[in-house]
């Protein structure tokens, strides 16, 4: 909100900078986002307030005519105007050569010069508000009241200081300077001065003029109006035009623009109907019915629904509630006798309604934020005063008050023990807190109401414990203060936040939540890392045709989908890391043409749960997944490899993550749509599947704008991992103290038996320690389907130095063993 | 006697070969030569003596001798060429000089993604003052990331978080489902799930339906702090942020709070630090104020300790929220919060 500084100074004398100010409301929470400063730049001596005493037309233009200006000190200077509203008579903004005006055609800030138009010269201008940089209006230019003494210097008639507020939305009252004046004078330790809301009225009561009856009181609860007679509708005097411009409003006529003030004064909104608009001399506030219809104040035909809150005739709507007016009630310049209204509507359907209409004003954006019923009267009151003030005629008397909503106003208790459990220090109520609550506008209350309290106040104990107590009622125009915890925050903010007591925490030893997958995680992320791995983090979201060229999907419901999502691409929630990670990667291969490049992410992927769950969430698990590209090493003065990353570079990623960490894992070949039939492996722990690692298809690589790369990829189902478990503790083994030999064994086996299957049968025997190929081949010598794979196999017993014999023993038992179980032949031996 | 000066003899040359495969130098060897075959040498004198002996032994002994002095002689020769021709210290470093300056055999580390890293940096710092860091799902239930929160149907500080809602068949309310807007639906379920005294960190995506640009992304990681026991007070918030201030951005920072507000909070708290570019004086950093918001806190709202259950008389809290990639940004002057999704390697690989 705009809140100039000179309406504030009508509740208050402002005494400090306005950027003091400004820090202290920002610091209590009332954010002051920017100060403008109106004329800051006028200089006091050339621009002035001037009438006009002349006028005659321009020789050579019929547009242009030739003002008079008496600016003061019996100076009188002819220039050259093209406004076509100036009169004779007329109070002016003057600015003399040399003052610096906004030029609207240059858009810039320009200094006056003397210039010839048409032949004429002209020393000076009469300016519009554009001109002087204070408003939109180029158009005619700035008429100024006659209570302006000519040769004044603008400045001091029309500098303005305006804060620009940043709210959060539980002040409303802070959208009024009503609501300003009590925030400023509390933080500055001054008193706010009220004037009187006192009007004539005339004999006829108010009640034989208009019926008002309230059908849906939970959605209304206040509405007071009153009637002003033979008012004259046309333009609002300066004062009031120029404070609306400065609070952001537009000025419309002197009706509207008296409840728009009123709003901003109060927080208020109000509106005025033509009365004799207005048939049967009736006021219904309803629901909307089935297939009613408005045209509204923008000229905007609005379909009502039935949820709808609205004021009617006995007829008709005729205006949405504490949203917007109907045109078929609209005040124009014909209007003779007005209805005016101040009431108080629900903020939840407020803000429904404006949701569903998509329309958004001033007025229901104070409504919507809760307004208190209390500050309708008031406010409606001001609003009737300013009326007879400035459009004449008369109120009838008294005023339309239909308040189903009403209800005593529960005191709020505060205590010295909540505030010092709260803010951790000790404070008194009346020397600390009551003060501020005072200039807050609170006002202190009877205390226990309610036979509970009653009773609880009387209780010694209870009230020893709670110290001393202060009953308050918070002032009408703030509606945000229901809780003993909420007079702390108005004692603290006001206090000081910087002001209050700092102290360590010291408590007992809190709760352990368990949690084993943060560990884990971080831990696989550290190896992952360490192994040379780049983490990245991509959206959460994902197309719905990337995730089924990857295989997570396969129907559009496999996926859950974004109501609004950002934009096209972002509409579903990925199941699968793999597309964004890919993705990533083909970006960076563009930079990185042959370098080795190692992606990996961590997060959560998302599906519908299959099974209804008592959470009411859907599944959500976390996956990892790391892609490889390029050669294996970096370009070096060292390197001798440069050969293409390939499967087992990933697969030897995978084991340095999974065993420091989870254990170790298998492989077993396997398939996937992702990967290539022939380099693809299910990774398995215990026996049970957390992933796959293998070769990304070359149609998926194409997908991603990777044409002919070779991509690898592992995709680890971390939620699995936790579920088996962080790796066995570590038991000792005793050191072996008996010397080991070691021997190559040569074995000829077809060509589809898996090397696991091998080493399995070999580290079986119980004297073997360790055993591993160190080659594997096909030969043209071999028989078809056939390899050559050479295990190199340590022997060691704990127990003994073996002999040769033994040696020799053992090896021909795992031959044996071979041939039985896996048909393998023997083609060598050696020591080594 | 005889055998006695044979073993004179053999002693000496043993004993002089010992000695000249020591010397290192021209001056050492004659030195060497001097005393052996000088004058007044060992061998000299024994070759001076022959004549004395009994003629029958003189020709064995005087053969043996002259045998030991030419063996000697050669052996002088040899260690003088040796020593002559050897190559210097100096040379013999240049041989095997390196140029230390060459690249090594590196050992690449991958990196941890910046936001990674800051997440972890703060968890450390608060597990210090006994925060367990714990993470919580990233779909919500409407009731969970708002209503529990003290944030009901209907009200204008839902506004204060623009959501992104999950495409659902019902039409009830309560069960609607959003991408989380923040991380605070974990304050509830960790006291939902557990009993006082409650000290956790929970650092999380969350996601707000907001347009882009350097300083907003609608994803983006915070991370969300709460304490709840019998005396926790505004005092402990204070001192907690502040000594979290200072071990992210330096001991001399100084922290600054003022009233904000939060519905799920009362009273409700923004914190900022000084500007640790200029010091406060006002530069860019801190758009010329002195100070930077770093979080939003408070103490926990009565009516949410309600809804879990707690008696907001006897139990009090704090809670504090702050965007992680705000805070690396600030950290590493980085300009564009875009970055941090964008993954380009050559950002990534800055923070290795």
């Amino acid at each position: 909100m705009k809140v100039p500084m000179s309406w504030i100074e009508e509740y208050l004398d402002i005494e400090l900078e306005p950027s003091d100010i400004a820090e202290k409301l920002t610091m209590a929470g009332v954010e002051v986002g920017h100060i403008e400063r109106v004329g800051e730049n006028w200089d006091e001596e050339l621009l002035l307030v001037g009438q006009i005493i002349d006028i005659i037309p321009h020789p050579n233009a019929d547009r242009l005519s030739l003002p008079t200006v008496d600016i003061g000190g019996g100076r009188e200077i002819q220039v050259v105007c093209g406004a076509p509203n100036i009169t004779v008579g007329q109070k002016i903004a003057f600015a003399r050569e040399g003052a610096e005006l906004f030029n609207p055609r240059t858009e810039k800030t320009e200094v006056l010069k003397p210039t010839k138009i048409r032949g004429v010269e002209s020393s000076g201008m009469v300016c519009s508000s554009l001109e002087l940089g204070m408003g939109t209006d180029h158009e005619g230019i700035l008429e100024l009241d006659q209570e302006y003494p000519v040769g004044s210097s603008l400045a001091k008639a029309f500098g303005e200081t305006i804060f620009h507020t940043e709210l959060t939305p539980n002040r409303p009252d802070c959208l009024s300077i009503l609501g300003m004046a009590y925030e400023i004078a509390a933080l500055t330790g001054q008193t706010v001065r009220t004037g009187s809301l006192h009007y004539e009225t005339e004999q006829t009561p108010i009640s034989n003029a208009i019926n008002v009856s309230v059908e849906d009181p939970s959605l209304c609860a206040r509405y007071t109006g009153t009637i002003i007679r033979d008012v004259t509708i046309g333009k609002s005097p300066e004062w009031l035009r120029n404070r609306l411009e400065n609070s952001g409003v537009r000025s419309i006529n002197n009706a509207v623009d008296i409840t728009n003030y009123v709003m901003l004064e109060y927080g208020q909104p109000l509106h005025a109907f033509d009365v004799d608009k207005i048939n049967g001399h009736e006021i219904i506030v309803r629901r909307a019915r089935s297939g009613e219809t408005l045209v509204s104040l923008d000229g905007v035909l609005r379909k009502l629904q039935e949820t709808m809150l609205i004021i009617a005739d006995s007829e008709k709507p005729v205006g949405l509630a504490g949203i917007i007016g109907g045109q078929n009630t609209e005040i124009d310049e014909s209007t003779m006798n007005i209805f005016l209204e101040s009431a108080n509507f629900s903020p939840s359907n407020t803000r429904r309604t404006r949701t569903d209409l998509g329309l958004n004003t001033e007025a229901s954006y104070r409504f919507e934020r809760n307004l208190r019923p209390e500050l309708s009267e008031p406010a409606l009151r001001r609003a009737t005063q300013l009326f007879l003030e400035l459009c004449g005629g008369k109120a009838l008397s008294g005023i339309i008050d239909k308040y189903p909503g009403k209800s005593e106003v529960s005191p709020v208790r505060l205590t010295t023990a909540r505030l010092a459990k709260i803010l951790g220090g000790n404070f008194q109520l009346e020397k600390d807190v009551w003060p501020v609550l005072e200039s807050l506008g609170f006002q202190r209350a009877k205390g226990p109401t309610s036979m509970v309290d009653l009773i609880e106040a009387l209780e010694g104990s209870a009230s020893r414990e709670r110290g001393q107590s202060l009953w308050v009622t918070p002032p009408i125009w703030r509606s945000d203060i229901h809780i003993e915890d909420d007079l702390v925050e108005e004692f603290a903010r006001v206090y000081g936040y910087d002001n209050l007591p700092v102290s360590g925490l010291s408590s007992s030893v809190p709760t352990r939540i368990s949690d084993p997958s943060r560990g884990l995680r971080e831990s696989l992320r550290d190896r992952l890392v360490s192994a040379g791995m780049d983490e990245v983090i991509t959206y959460t979201t994902c197309t719905l045709n990337a995730l089924k060229v990857v295989g997570s999907i396969v129907e559009n419901s496999d996926a859950i989908h974004l109501a609004n999502p950002m934009d096209s691409t972002k509409g579903s929630l990925r199941t699968s890391l793999l597309p964004n990670v890919l993705e990533t990667l083909s970006r960076n291969s563009r930079h990185q043409a042959d370098a080795p490049l190692k992606l990996f992410e961590v997060g959560h992927v998302f599906r519908p749960s299959s099974e209804p769950s008592q959470s009411l969430l859907p599944s959500e698990t976390e996956e990892i997944v790391g892609v490889i590209l390029g050669r294996r090493n970096h370009d070096s003065i060292w390197a001798t490899d440069h050969d293409s990353i390939d499967f087992f570079d990933l697969k030897g990623i995978v084991e340095h993550a999974a065993d420091g960490v989870f254990g170790e894992t298998s492989y077993q070949p396997s398939e996937h749509t992702a990967f290539s039939q022939s380099q693809t492996a299910t990774i398995l722990k215990n026996g049970s599947p957390i992933g796959t690692l293998g070769e990304i298809d070359s149609p998926v690589a194409s997908y991603f704008n990777m044409q002919g790369r070779n991509i690898y990829a592992f995709v680890l189902n971390f939620t699995d991992i936790i579920k088996l478990g962080k790796k066995e503790e570590t038991r000792f083994i005793p050191l072996n103290r008996y010397p080991s030999s070691t021997r190559d064994l040569a074995l000829l086996c077809r060509i589809d038996i898996p090397a696991a299957n091998i080493t399995k049968i070999i580290q079986d025997h119980l004297l073997v320690s360790n055993a591993y190929p160190i080659d594997t081949f096909i030969g043209e010598d071999m028989p078809k389907n056939m390899k050559s794979i050479t295990y190199r196999v340590t022997f060691q017993s704990s127990s003994k130095t073996l002999e040769t014999s033994e040696l020799e023993k053992a090896q021909q038992q795992i031959y044996k063993n071979l041939a039985r179980r896996l048909d393998i032949e023997e083609r060598f031996s050696a020591e080594t | 006697m005889t055998e006695e000066l044979e073993e004179q003899l053999t002693t000496i040359e043993a004993h002089s070969l010992c000695q000249l495969a020591r010397c290192s130098s021209t001056e050492e060897l004659e030195q060497w030569r001097v005393a052996v075959m000088g004058r007044r040498g060992k061998l000299t004198v024994i070759l001076r003596s022959l004549p004395n002996l009994d003629p029958s032994t003189r020709p064995v002994i005087g053969a043996l001798a002259n045998q030991t002095k030419v063996r000697l002689e050669a052996a002088l020769d040899k260690r003088k060429y040796f020593l002559l021709n050897q190559p210097s210290d100096v040379e013999l470093a240049d041989k095997d000089r390196i140029d230390v300056t060459l690249p090594s055999r590196s050992i690449k580390s991958g990196s941890h993604h910046p936001t990674t890293q800051i997440v972890k940096e703060i968890s450390e710092a608060f597990a210090t003052m006994g925060f367990q860091t714990i993470e919580g799902p990233e779909v919500e239930l409407d009731s969970y990331n708002f209503q529990k929160l003290n944030i009901p149907l209907d009200h204008p500080a839902r506004d204060m978080w623009n959501s992104l809602w999950i495409k659902q068949e019902t039409s009830d309310q309560n069960s609607s489902l959003l991408l989380r807007t923040h991380t605070s639906p974990m304050q509830v379920r960790v006291m939902e799930n557990n009993a006082p005294p409650i000290r956790v960190l929970v650092p999380g995506k969350a996601y707000r339906y907001e347009a882009t640009d350097a300083t907003h992304e609608w994803q983006f990681t915070q991370i969300e702090g709460l304490a709840v026991d019998k005396n926790i007070t505004f005092a402990n918030l204070k001192a907690t942020l502040e000594e979290f201030a200072q071990r992210i951005f330096g001991d001399q920072r100084r922290t600054r709070f003022r009233c904000d507000f939060f519905p799920f909070v009362e009273p409700g708290a923004e914190m900022s630090i000084d500007c640790f570019r200029c010091d406060g004086e006002g530069c860019r950093v801190c758009g010329n104020s002195g100070w930077i918001e770093i979080l939003g806190a408070g103490m926990v709202h009565p009516e949410v300790l309600k809804g879990v259950g707690y008696d907001p008389g006897v139990y009090t809290g704090f809670a504090f929220g702050m965007g992680a990639e705000r805070i690396s940004m600030l950290r590493h002057g980085i300009d564009d919060i875009r970055h941090f999704h964008l993954n380009d390697l050559r950002f990534l690989r800055q923070f290795a």
